[in-house]
This record gives structure tokens, sequence and C-alpha cells, in this order.
């Protein structure tokens, strides 16, 4: 088996051309951003806590959305028809984005400076939300029913 | 027992992690990245202008626009970069993990891009539900955070050209992609079936390993598979768009139940960032004996709140819009900025220091350049949809000008001065 081509060769002159400027390019603007971290954000604790961040986001997608997105794959996924399949996948992902929006929208309504941060009700916003998830996933998984014997 | 060994790249088997898949996600996502990039840099070249920069009081929904798109398509690229993520995800899998010195920084450019990219759009979805759970100043990374993002993008497109010019040349017929035949992996077929195909591997270098072209349409499903899953992104993105836009677009404010913010809800039907209480003007704004102090070449006065209401009023139909994305639209009353430095002997050219009741913040201080001092419609306000402004908005004075940020429109204004090259 042809191994996993990470980076392919250039299909002509102009393209190779176009890559190097691509290249140069990128390195010329995530120097400036380095630069500019080194700069803006002087102090070492802070340095720190940045890098935790960069380090957490990566850490919670892995010990989080990919064990539940395997999961899916591996056990539920093959139990059903595969007319249901697509609309299942697309509620992961919903539901992947909405467990994001609701930490922001609990911590946020925790911590509101005043009443004009997040008025709404948060239990019923997440609920409506889930609703219009759930009710989404039947809809597709009905159409994806109704599309197959063309 | 020995340790679970890590996955190959061949072990998913699923059609959806495919080039062309995978393709098509990173253009969406690549576009949301230069949008929300531009626009970003708008917000900070508005609040930080270069000397030679010129700055444009119109279209005064310029401002509105701009960050209401920035904050809107930053929120749509999480779906789309948990989508990208999920279908290069056997990719990361590779074995051996570097192949070369140029693989090796393949590698890092991609690992650097997931980890910024993650960084940038979880934080910026946590500050605009203004919840701050880390010890960094967020405009000083955010900002700096974007042109990583940005370098690490190019250099990934670099990278990943050829795949990408390949990926989008695939037809897409009658909504499925299609090329000669129906693309399915290797790994889901018998070797026979693949030597019968005859066409070994033109759309490989796929994670999942190889790809074989197949005369038979569509034998699988497989195409039906990424379609379907394009289609569940697509719908992710719109149903997040929705459910959250409305916070700067009012007629979908209804809908905006997973929004920080709805337009219409704040003292006096606005929303409020930061309140008389919280910047410790509660008692020093509605102190009858306030005055506004005016200073210029021309000298200095002092005028109260009847006197400047017994001045010419103006009105002013303009929004109020925030960094963090919302925004909504307001009439307000007061005094032309421009009359008021015409009193001490200044000229429209000149630029005017705003300063506040509040005492330190780094907002309690600001600079209205001379484009906004010059418009018709940069008035301090003192009157909000026809009532006295609330304390929360500024009373008894505020500035309000066209096509710019929200932080910068002073609230419980107590002086104007005069910087420079104004004398009349
Ligand atoms: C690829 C992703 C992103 C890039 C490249 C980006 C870029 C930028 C840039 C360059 C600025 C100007 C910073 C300054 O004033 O110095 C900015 C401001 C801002 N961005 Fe983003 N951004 C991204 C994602 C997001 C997301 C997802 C959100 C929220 C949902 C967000 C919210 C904000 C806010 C609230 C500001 C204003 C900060 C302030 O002045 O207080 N950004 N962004």
């Amino acid at each position: 088996m042809r191994e996993y081509d990470a980076t392919p060769a250039s299909t002509s002159r102009g393209q190779a051309a176009l890559r190097w400027v691509l290249w140069i390019g990128g390195a010329a603007l995530l120097a400036f951003g380095v630069l500019t971290a080194l700069t803006t954000v002087p102090s070492t604790s802070q340095r720190i806590n940045v890098l935790l961040w960069l380090a957490g986001g990566v850490v919670v997608h892995d010990a989080v959305l990919v064990p539940l997105a395997l999961l899916v794959g591996v056990v539920v996924l093959p139990r059903v028809p595969p007319s249901w399949r697509p609309a299942l996948r697309g509620g992961l992902l919903a539901l992947a984005v909405l467990g994001i929006v609701a930490v922001a929208l609990v911590a946020g309504a925790a911590t509101r400076a005043n009443p004009s941060v997040v008025p709404q009700d948060v239990g019923a916003a997440l609920a409506l939300a889930g609703i219009v998830l759930v009710v989404g996933v039947l809809v597709g998984m009905f159409l994806g029913g109704a599309r197959r014997p063309r | 027992m020995g340790l679970p060994r890590p996955p190959t790249p061949e072990a998913f088997r699923s059609p959806i992690h495919d080039e062309r898949v995978v393709a098509r996600v990173g253009v969406w996502l690549g576009i949301a990245f230069v949008v929300v990039f531009v626009t970003g840099l708008v917000s900070h070249f508005l609040q930080n202008p270069l000397p030679w920069m010129p700055l444009l009081p119109e279209p005064s929904w310029g401002y509105r626009v701009t960050q209401g798109v920035h904050v809107a398509a930053g929120i749509a690229c999480l779906p789309l970069l948990l989508a990208k993520l999920y279908a290069v995800y056997p990719a990361l899998f590779e074995s051996p993990p570097v192949k070369s010195p140029a693989h090796a920084l393949e590698r890092a450019s991609v690992a650097l891009l997931v980890a910024s990219s993650i960084f940038q759009l979880v934080t910026g979805l946590f500050n605009v539900f203004q919840w701050y759970p880390w010890a960094f100043s967020f405009v000083a990374v955010h900002y700096a955070t974007a042109w990583v993002v940005i370098g690490s993008l190019v250099i990934h497109v670099g990278v990943k050209l050829p795949i990408i010019v390949r990926a989008l040349r695939t037809r897409i017929v009658d909504g499925e992609i299609v090329d000669e035949g129906s693309v399915v992996p290797a790994g889901t077929l018998g070797v026979d079936v693949v030597a019968a195909a005859g066409m070994d591997g033109q759309l490989s270098s796929v994670p999942d390993g190889e790809n074989v072209v197949l005369p038979v349409p569509d034998a699988d499903g497989s195409a039906a598979t990424r379609r379907g899953f394009l289609a569940g992104v697509a719908v992710t993105v719109l149903g997040l768009t929705a459910l959250t836009v409305g916070q700067t677009v009012r007629p979908l404010a209804p809908l905006a139940v997973l929004a920080p913010r709805d337009p219409r809800v704040g003292p006096q039907g606005l929303p409020v960032n930061k309140t008389a209480a919280a910047a410790g003007v509660s008692e020093t704004a509605v102190d009858p004996a306030w005055v506004l102090r005016l200073e210029g070449p021309g000298g200095t006065r002092e005028l109260d709140r009847a006197a400047l209401l017994a001045m010419d009023l103006h009105e002013a139909v303009l929004p109020i819009a925030c960094v963090e994305g919302w925004s909504a639209t307001a009439r307000w009353e007061g005094v032309r900025v421009r009359d008021l430095v015409a009193m001490v002997g200044a000229q429209e050219t000149a630029d005017l220091a705003v300063e506040s009741l509040q005492q330190g913040g780094s907002y309690s201080r600001s600079v209205l350049q001379h484009e906004y001092v010059a418009h018709d419609d940069t008035l301090l306000a003192l009157r909000l949809d026809g009532e006295d402004l609330d304390v929360d908005h500024g009373f008894p004075a505020r500035i309000i000008a066209p096509n710019r940020p929200g932080v910068l429109q002073t609230k419980w204004v107590a002086r104007l001065s005069v910087i420079d090259g104004g004398a009349a």
C-alpha cells in the first residue's frame, strides 16, 4: 500500500513557485505574530499561561471529542441503516459545538457583570437548542432514507 | 500483555477521510479564517490607528458590520474546524511519524495551526461571553495569535497545494463528488478488485490510505456518505449561525438563544458593557454640580447640562457596535462635537482628547480624531430615544460617532480638550 503522502511534489513549475511564495509569506506572517507576542506579552507567567491554553485545547479535543467520535463511529453507526448515518454524524458535530457553546453560556451567565450580558434563561436556551438539534437529526435521517432508493 | 498499539491511518475506513472532503471543508474554513482575520485587523487599526491612516466615519454601519461578521464567522469556524479535524484525523497516526526534515517542518506547522486555531476560536468565544478564565491580556494575545494562525495556514496551504488542486478539480455531478468513477479506499476492497480496476491510486495521499478509481459509480455508497457529511457540516454551520447572529441582526434576535447578547435587552432597550457602578461613577455621574470642561487654543469653558441642552441640538440614528460583536441602533440627541470645539477656538481639523468621570481603566480616556470631529453625526449625546440618557449609557453626556468601536464611545464625559494643530 502506498504510504500517506504528507508533502506531495509540485505538478508544474508555476505551482512550485507559488508554493515557495506561500511558504515564505506564511513564515513571515508567523514570525510577525511570534515577535508581536514576545513584545506585547512580556511577563513569563502570562506566557506560560498562553502555552497552557494552547496545549489545553488540543488535549481537550483529543481526550473528550475524539473518544466521543470514535465511540459513535465504532459502536453506533455500524448498527444503524446507512441512510441514517450522515444525519447522526452531523448531529454528533452539532452536539460537540453545542457542548462548547454551553460551557461559554453557563460560565458567562454565572459571571455576568450586568443583567444585559447573557440575559436569557440559560436552561431554557440550551433545552431549545437541544430540541432543534434532535429535530434536525430526525429530519436528516428521514431525508436520508427518502433519498436512497433512486 | 503489551500496550495497545496506536491505530494506523488505514484503520479509519470511512470514506469521509478523503482528500476531496478535506479540501472542501478546508476551503470553507480557509475563507472564514481570512474573513475573520481581515475584519479583526479592521478593529485593531480603528483602535490603534497608524499615523498615516485616514479614519472614515462613513459608512456609519461599517464597524457594526465588520465586527458582527468577525464574531459570526469566528463562531461558524468552530464546526468547520471540528469537521476538518474529523476528516483528517487518521493522518495524525502516520508512521513513521517523521520521515525527513521537510516532513518534520510540515508536521510542526500543522501542529501549530491546529493548536493556535483551537485556541483562537475557543478563547474568542469565551471572551464574547465575557468569561475570562485565563491570566493573560485577551486583546494582546488574540492579536498576536491571529498572525500565527494565518501564517501557519498559509504555510499549510503551500505544503498541500498539489493535493488541494487535484481534490478540487474533481467534478460534482448530481450533488456528488465524482471523477472517472467512484472512489473508494483500497482498504475496503479485495486486492483483486484493485488490480481489476487497473488504475492504481491516482487519488491517493488520502489520510486513510489509498484510493482507487473504480469504474462502478458509487459501488458502496461512499459518495453518498461524503455528500451527507458535507451537508451535515453545512447544516450545523447554518443552525449555529441562526441561533447566534441575532445579537447583531435585530430581526433574528428572537432566535438568538445561544448568543451572549440580545440587542433589545438593557436599560432603555440597549445592552450595556460597563455600568456606572462598575466604572465607579454612580455618584459623580448624577451629581447636579457636573460640568463639561472644554479646553482649546481659545481658552477654557465650563458648561452644565442645562447649558448644553440649550444649545443647538441634533439627532443622529447610529449603532452602538461593540468589539464583542453585538450591536444595536438607537436615536441619539445632543450637541455636535464640532460646535463645542468651535466654542474654544479650535478648527475641525483638531483631534480631541475625551476624558470620562471614570478614574483609571483603559477606556476612561479616548481620542476622537478630526475626521470624526468634523462629521455631522458626531455628538456629545445627552438623550437616547427621546429620554435622558440612562446612567449606564453615560449620563450626563457621552460621545457617539459613526463607524467606531463602542469601547471608544466614551461615557460620562467630563472633559474635552483639543490636542494640537487646532488653533483657529
Ligand atoms: C481564526 C480566528 C480569528 C482570527 C484570525 C481573529 C483575529 C482578530 C484580530 C486581528 C483582532 C483585532 C485585535 C486587536 O484589536 O488588536 C480581533 C479582535 C477580536 N476578536 Fe477575533 N479572531 C479570530 C476568532 C475570533 C472568534 C472565534 C471570536 C469570538 C467568537 C473573536 C472575537 C474577537 C473579539 C471580541 C475581538 C475584539 C477584541 C477587543 O478589542 O476587545 N475572534 N480578532
